[in-house]
């Protein structure tokens, strides 16, 4: 038996379209301390890994350790229809392999939708040292991803100790952005050594477009030609963080 | 026909986008039947080149495998050599059921039944030496890698990609998992809106991907019990299987008796065209090779409107932009990595 009860809908619509951008559907952990996720894209170029400590629940019950498989895209159609403020309670029947989703509000509304087969695949943790790590404002962040967006599909991201420089160019048209120190976008900057590594910029988009509705403060970490992680920053306890691997440019 | 394994494996619907960057290994005769099956007027005539030479199959070649690399799929056709000698049988009933269609489809025609005839004149297909070396030709000019199988073709790709030089093996009939195909994509070459056959009705078909261990698991059997399973319910080395013997009952055949041998004393009819243990060998022991070559280069863009504009009378128009269309995903794909190179 699993139950959760939220008292603000909009965290779990905004935790769960999250996960939505990489994938549709999801095989979440569930512990009697918390629940998990961690999934790849279809095409495994990014990954998300989630945690969800019991303590960020109203009220939260699993009596034991268990594996709920669910169409995120489906789950997110009902949190939808939610609006601030509403309650929201989930329910597992393993019986019937239903979760049962209520809504309390100014009215009163009760869905259930079925439980898919459960993934077996375990999805390991990236094995990277990272050079630098940034901490930034995820607003920021959005920002300097849409400038860059207007010229290419993808963006080279390069740090020395004092900035962090996102070029991106074209077929026609170039641009370069660049995040000073200590600058009200860039908090903060370590660089063990200098790196740089390229990303697709549609991923990038998505993933800080849709983490900034649960964060406002994002730690980059990444190294030359590597994989880069980016961590966002919970208003409440909880973990929201993305892997996302690079393109590596051959001459 | 294939082994008829549809009720028993477990799988996962995908976007044919999911595949980008992925190498597949396509049963080449099997997506060239489907293309002349396929690509035909509405009476069921394929497209010729003004000297009558029948192009469906480049038509569907070209046309799909852009689209493929567009989305950033590397494909790798492998073609039939000689069929095993236990194949006589299918291959029998196989020309007898198209020298029927083309009596039907002639008949259809004169009594202007232009619906029927085409139903008739996809059965009809016929693969000839032709139109595997102009495909073979055009692979080459458009980059493509294709690999030569010394028996059959999806022996050959579940070999590649069991050797790991191909991610998936694309083929509609299941018996790429008999012969080891650790995971089958299907409807890879056909996938998008398709009329059911005599209806006016149209349905979406999706790509969808089964992978050996799954059905393995799914069934609880090993993967030599798995073959014997198919054997019952038909191969194309005994397409009749075992009369009146439906897959499910196969399997709990299989797993009540550990194996063909032990289960066959409790099988009615149990006849087969030749000993059991010759067609299991075929796939437990197919005929393949291993000094294949896969390579994927540039297109060779004058040399694909040469053959295929000039000579079998293609649109160039199309024709460039299909090839275009490709570089732009070979582009697209370059550089790209996933996340498992670091797993470790």
């Amino acid at each position: 038996m699993f139950t959760l009860k939220v008292a603000d809908a909009k965290l779990l619509k905004d935790m769960i379209t999250s996960i939505s951008i990489l994938v549709d559907e999801a095989t979440f952990k569930i512990d009697p301390d918390g629940i998990k996720l961690r999934a790849m894209d279809p095409s495994r170029v990014a990954m998300i890994d989630f945690e969800w400590p019991k303590t960020m629940f109203e009220e939260y019950s699993a009596s034991e350790p268990t594996k709920m498989c669910i169409n995120i895209s489906e789950l997110l159609k009902l949190l939808k229809r939610t609006s601030k403020d509403e309650i929201v309670e989930l329910n597992l029947d393993e019986k019937t392999a239903k979760l049962q989703l209520k809504i309390t509000g100014k009215y009163q509304r009760s869905f259930t939708m079925p439980t898919l087969e459960a993934t077996e695949e375990e999805v390991p943790t990236p094995k990277v040292t990272f050079n630098v790590k940034a901490k930034a404002t995820t607003q920021g962040l959005s920002q300097a991803i849409e400038d860059a967006q207007l010229v290419s599909d993808h963006v080279k991201i390069e740090a020395d100790p004092e900035k962090l420089v996102l070029n991106a160019s074209g077929d026609l048209m170039g641009a370069t952005i660049t995040l000073q120190k200590g600058s009200d976008t860039l908090l903060d900057l370590e660089t063990k050594e200098p790196a740089k590594a390229t990303f697709s910029l549609s991923y990038l988009a998505e993933i800080i477009k849709a983490a900034s509705a649960t964060s406002d403060i994002a730690t980059l970490e990444f190294s030359s030609d590597m994989p880069i992680k980016l961590d966002f920053q919970q208003t409440k306890e909880g973990k929201l963080t993305f892997y996302l691997a690079p393109r590596i440019e051959t001459e | 026909m294939g082994v008829d394994l549809r009720d028993l494996v477990p799988k996962t619907i995908i976007r044919l986008e999911d595949l980008s960057g992925k190498s597949i290994a396509i049963d080449a005769y099997n997506a060239l039947y489907q293309f002349l099956a396929i690509i035909r007027q509405p009476d069921g005539t394929p497209l010729k080149d003004s000297t009558g030479r029948v192009t469906s199959h480049l038509s569907g070649l070209l046309y799909r495998t852009s689209n493929l690399v567009e989305m950033g799929i590397k494909p790798i056709y492998v073609f039939d050599g000689t069929p095993p000698a236990l194949k006589e049988v299918e291959i029998k009933r196989r020309m007898k059921a198209k020298e029927e269609a083309l009596v039907r489809y002639e008949r259809a025609v004169k009594e202007g039944k232009i619906e029927e005839a085409r139903v008739y004149a996809q059965a009809t297909s016929h693969l000839k030496d032709y139109m595997a070396e102009d495909s073979k030709r055009l692979l080459d000019l458009m980059g493509i890698p294709w690999v030569q199988a010394p028996s059959e073709g999806e022996a050959q790709a579940a070999h590649i990609a069991r050797r790991r030089d191909a991610d998936y093996c694309a083929s509609q009939d299941y018996d790429s998992l008999l012969f080891g195909a650790p995971k089958l994509v299907r409807n890879v070459t056909i996938s998008g809106r398709r009329k059911l056959p005599s209806r006016n009705i149209f349905i979406e078909v999706v790509p969808e991907v089964v992978e050996l261990d799954a059905v393995l698991k799914t069934c609880e059997i090993t993967y030599e019990q798995l073959i014997d399973v198919g054997i019952l319910i038909g191969t194309d080395f005994n397409p009749d299987g075992i009369k009146g013997l439906g897959p499910k009952t196969a399997l709990k055949l299989i797993k009540e008796h550990g194996n063909l041998d032990k289960a066959i004393p409790y099988v009615k009819n149990a006849e087969f065209p030749v000993e059991h243990p010759r067609i299991r060998e075929i796939f437990l022991n197919p005929k393949v090779i291993d000094n294949y070559k896969i390579e994927w280069k540039e297109p060779d863009v004058e040399g694909v409107v040469d053959f295929i504009c000039r000579q079998r009378d293609f649109s160039e128009d199309r024709v460039r932009k299909a090839i275009e269309k490709m570089q732009k995903g070979t582009e697209k794909l370059r550089g790209k990595t996933t996340l498992e190179k670091w797993f470790g």
